[in-house]
């Protein structure tokens, strides 16, 4: 029970992983590679804030979107200048550099070793004048926060999806000159889906960083945003259900998968080729992925 | 590869953006297939120190001599070939409009395969050198690719001596701030120089002056 509670709370986290960059792939055609370093940037932010300045879990998760949100306004202002492979280079160099920092700025973040012993979420608010304190500590409890998050953040993107932000997205995203012709300013638009995407990974990345109590730079690297942007382009884009079925295909995979009863010496190699060939036939057969909108060009 | 995957690809008028995730997908395939059949770890060739030299101050392990010697040479045969075959031409042309290619009635999927056979062969030479010196692990292949691309962009993405400038100023820098501060930047420094140089100069220290979507 633990193990498939395990598996649901890791999904729950990935759905806003998801759903975040998929405003950034889906809806804006923007294939970005350092949404991985805007989820560790929350991870650690999250981390930092709420054992050095002891603060409780809603005020330190928002923080935490605020920093990732400001990095990811940097960033998007020299990265947007480019368009399809140039920006995808931006994007992975802007993806090492987060990484190089968080892996070698030592007094900050520790570096390799981690951080461990990241509390728990402590959530305190105020009813009727009396103080209510929440410690979330099994694993059902934190399924339900987990939950609770993916419910009230994936509804901010899904009328993000739909309102006139999201659809100015897709006509950008399917023609951009058309658009701007018709006075869409692609710049303002792609900076804010780009800014939001990154702010929203941030949520997960607290979430995995108080759910595990341990992070390390390993978590957040290239490898990370390409599995992050394969869930994607393997489930599909620009719309609400490719996400879905991306992670649900991307986690549960590899679980599937150890019932196979394939050695630990090979395993880890043999899910990888798995998921480089399904990459490959994935360009070959179904550009939009299983049940997207968005195609890769 | 370029028979099974990326031909098909091509034919299917596809863009650059599925190209570059097939890319991907076949790395990822090959990378763990080595490691399937070789192990995960770090393999070294040569047992035992390196007898070294000092040359006016610098000490040079032998393998790293070798490694100069047959980079200059490739560098050099590769230049005079560049200049004097009428091939290479073809190339840079194929670069720019393939379709043109074939109305002018050049063999354009036989100058891909030549791209693919010229380029396996200069990185094998590479990573054998590479791992005659300090040993090889199946995991390498994307930071080195990284490194390397990043050079020929600061360089200059279509001029040969760009490729070449580039290789210099990345590795030079990558020295110098390994030399101030430590090695654990130099890193940094290859993707630093990589957004400073598509800021300031997108085409190269030496390429020519484009409009920025041609690059």
């Amino acid at each position: 029970m633990n193990y498939i509670l395990h598996i649901l709370i890791m999904i729950g986290i990935y759905l806003i992983v998801a759903y975040s960059l998929n405003l950034v792939i889906g809806y804006s055609g923007l294939l970005s590679l350092c949404h991985a370093a805007f989820y560790g940037i929350g991870a650690y932010v999250f981390t930092l804030v709420s054992m050095h300045w002891s603060l409780s879990f809603i005020p330190a998760i928002l923080i935490s979107i605020i920093f990732a949100g400001i990095f990811a306004f940097l960033i998007g202002i020299p990265a947007l200048r480019f368009r399809g492979d140039m920006f995808v280079v931006v994007t992975l160099g802007f993806q090492m550099i987060i990484f190089t920092i968080l892996y070698n700025w030592v007094s900050l973040t520790r570096g390799p070793y981690g951080i461990p012993g990241i509390p728990r979420p402590h959530i305190s608010f105020i009813i009727n004048r009396s103080p209510f304190s929440i410690v979330v500590d099994s694993l059902w409890e934190y399924l339900i926060l987990v939950l609770v998050l993916d419910v009230v953040f994936l509804t901010l993107l899904f009328i993000l999806y739909k309102a006139p932000f999201g659809l100015a997205l897709k006509s950008l995203r399917d023609d951009e000159k058309a658009a701007e012709a018709l006075g869409k300013s692609t710049f303002r638009y792609f900076l804010s889906a780009f800014t939001i995407g990154g702010a929203f990974a941030a949520v997960s990345g607290a979430l995995y960083a108080s759910y595990v109590t341990y992070i390390d730079p390993t978590s957040f690297t290239l490898e990370e945003s390409i599995f992050q942007v394969a869930i994607l382009l393997l489930g599909g884009s620009g719309n609400i259900k490719g996400p879905l079925v991306g992670v649900l295909f991307m986690l549960i995979l590899p679980e599937a998968l150890r019932f196979l009863g394939l050695p630990d010496t090979i395993a880890p190699n043999v899910r990888q080729i798995i998921y480089g060939a399904l990459l490959v036939i994935l360009m070959f057969v179904r550009p939009r992925g299983i049940a997207g909108e968005f195609e890769v060009k | 590869m370029e028979k099974g995957v990326y031909r098909p690809l091509y034919k299917r008028s596809a863009g650059s953006g599925v190209f570059l995730i097939a890319s991907l997908g076949i790395y990822i395939i090959i990378e763990n297939l080595i490691a399937l059949i070789f192990g995960n770890e770090v393999k070294i060739l040569s047992k035992g120190i390196e007898p070294s030299y000092s040359l006016a101050g610098v000490v040079l392990t032998r393998i790293q001599i070798i490694q100069f010697i047959v980079s200059l040479v490739l560098i050099i045969t590769f230049y005079i070939f560049v200049k004097r075959v009428k091939i290479i031409k073809a190339l840079w042309a194929m670069g720019d409009e393939p379709e043109l290619l074939r109305a002018l009635g050049l063999p354009l999927f036989k100058l891909r395969e030549l791209v693919f056979i010229i380029s396996s062969v200069f990185v094998g030479v590479a990573s054998m050198l590479t791992a005659l010196d300090v040993g090889m692990d199946p995991h390498v292949g994307l930071s080195t690719l990284l490194t390397a691309a990043v050079a020929v962009i600061v360089g200059g993405i279509d001029s040969y001596l760009g490729w070449i400038a580039g290789s210099f100023i990345l590795a030079e820098l990558q020295s110098l701030v390994i030399w101030r501060t430590s090695a654990r930047w130099a890193p940094l420094v290859t993707f630093v120089l990589l957004i400073f140089i598509l800021l300031t100069r997108p085409q190269g220290v030496l390429g020519t002056k484009k409009r920025l979507e041609e690059i």
